[in-house]
């Protein structure tokens, strides 16, 4: 499951303040909120200092799902993004049949006031919300570092227990599949990845570094801590988070199925 | 004069199909796709079928998820040792499995089982026969299916695609009995339709 460009801008829309974003900026920071959420879409997101950006949204053009309008202010111009009734539809279908598929009635209400109060907010605003959570200030590196190494510990934890759990159905091994996975993610970032970190903001990171590690540490060991020992398992969640963290990354992260070189980052 | 019936067990629907290998485990295998051994005799198969208007069967309710993983086990039993990753590895060829039932079952018409297997059980019992693997009688499913496939009402022939020893082990006994022609899935190509 991944949001296709126009579904993850309609659902953003649909959630905001009079179903539009003020500014181009606000909009890149609204999409990288998904991934927060562990809702894969097809944009890529890079890094600089002020968090998640999308080159690709820059070329961004309007059509008949949402409008582009632009506007002054202080002789500066600026673009706003407006649904469209063909845009509310896609936003609603992809409600119906992705987002159910991952997430219950609660959690997407919840994201849908997210976003809305978000709307609410600045571009800065947003950034600074989400620089807290994902530690991607250079003065939060220690805290970054400290974050990998306890993922990591909870992480050999988990492991070691993998062979308790049976493989009676699909989402059992799909459920010990993210254990395993999980496990040489997190090595990896902790051996190769964050290893040597420059005390500027590190240009070349792929946004995908910061949110796995934060799904990892505030979702996905949660939830495998709670069920490992579990008779059945929550369906839903399994998928959501299997989706994300195997599935969702593609071309945009190394630590990838679709990367033929895999192996050199798996360690043993 | 009615066309012939074809029904498939849910192993040998699964047989059909392809999968492929993630980019990143392609370095251990000498090829990009796992496939099962009868994969292009069942897909011949199917495609004639499909080109002469006949549609295929298969029975519920099904056990589809204890198949896919079956199925899965035995491909990846086949392909060897991954060297990395080996349960993710597990889990996407299980999922391409699944999405496979999920994109072709439309395709199949169902029979129903039939519960009420106490006369078929007798039949095999009273016949019982050494069989290579497994459990020399039938499990309970089988009969059902048996059952479920003789009462389904139909003029032509009725075969039924199978590479389970518990039906081809006794298919002189099942076509004496419920007039149901079972065929070995490796001998699925030598079918007239």
């Amino acid at each position: 499951m991944i949001l296709s460009q126009d579904e993850a801008i309609c659902l953003i829309l649909d959630s905001s303040e009079n179903s539009k974003v003020t500014s181009l900026t606000k909009l890149n920071k609204l999409l990288a909120r998904l991934n927060l959420h562990l809702i894969p879409t097809e944009f890529e997101f890079s890094l600089n200092k002020f968090g998640s950006y999308c080159q690709e949204l820059k070329l961004l053009e309007e059509n008949d799902k949402f409008a582009i309008e632009k506007y002054k202010i202080d002789d500066r111009v600026h673009q706003k993004y407006i649904l469209k009734d063909k845009g509310l539809q896609l936003a609603k279908d992809a409600e119906e049949n992705k987002l159910k598929k991952i997430m219950n009635d609660n959690e997407i209400s919840s994201l849908k006031n997210e976003i809305l109060e978000l709307s609410k907010l600045g571009a800065s605003e947003i950034s600074d919300n989400e620089h807290r959570r994902l530690f991607i200030d250079t003065s939060e590196k220690f805290l970054l570092i400290q974050r990998v190494n306890s993922t990591y510990v909870d992480l050999i934890d988990l492991y070691a227990e993998i062979d308790s759990v049976g493989e009676t159905t699909l989402t059992d091994i799909k459920f010990k599949a993210l254990i395993e996975y999980c496990y040489y993610l997190c090595k990896y970032f902790k051996e190769k990845r964050f290893k040597n970190l420059s005390d500027d903001y590190d240009y070349n990171a792929y946004m995908f570094d910061y949110y796995l590690l934060f799904a990892l540490e505030k979702q996905v060991i949660p939830f495998l801590k709670g069920n490992i020992r579990s008779e059945e398992r929550d369906e839903k969640i399994t998928f959501r988070y299997y989706n994300y963290i195997i599935d969702s990354v593609k071309d945009k992260h190394p630590f990838s199925l679709e990367n033929p070189d895999l192996k050199e980052l798996v360690i043993a | 004069m009615p066309l012939n019936i074809y029904a498939f067990d849910d192993c040998s629907i699964l047989h059909q199909a392809n999968i492929e290998i993630p980019e990143a485990f392609k370095r251990f295998f000498d090829y990009d796709c796992l496939h099962y051994d009868n994969y292009k005799k069942l897909r011949n198969l199917s495609e004639n079928l499909k080109k002469k208007n006949v549609k295929k069967h298969r029975f519920i309710p099904s056990n589809i998820e204890t198949s896919i993983i079956k199925v899965g086990n035995e491909l990846l039993s086949k392909c060897g040792y991954v060297q990395m990753l080996g349960t993710t590895f597990k889990s996407k060829v299980l999922i391409q499995l699944k999405d496979f039932v999920d994109s072709t079952i439309d395709g199949y018409e169902e029979i129903e089982k039939n519960d009420n297997i106490n006369d078929a059980k007798r039949i095999f019992l009273v016949n019982e026969r050494e069989l290579k693997k497994g459990t020399n009688i039938p499990e309970d499913d089988d009969f059902k299916i048996i059952a479920g496939y003789q009462k389904y009402e139909y003029g032509g022939k009725k075969y039924f695609i199978t590479e389970d020893e518990h039906f081809w082990g006794y298919s002189d006994l099942i076509l004496d009995n419920f007039e149901i022609h079972i065929i070995e899935e490796w001998r699925c190509h030598l079918i007239k339709i």
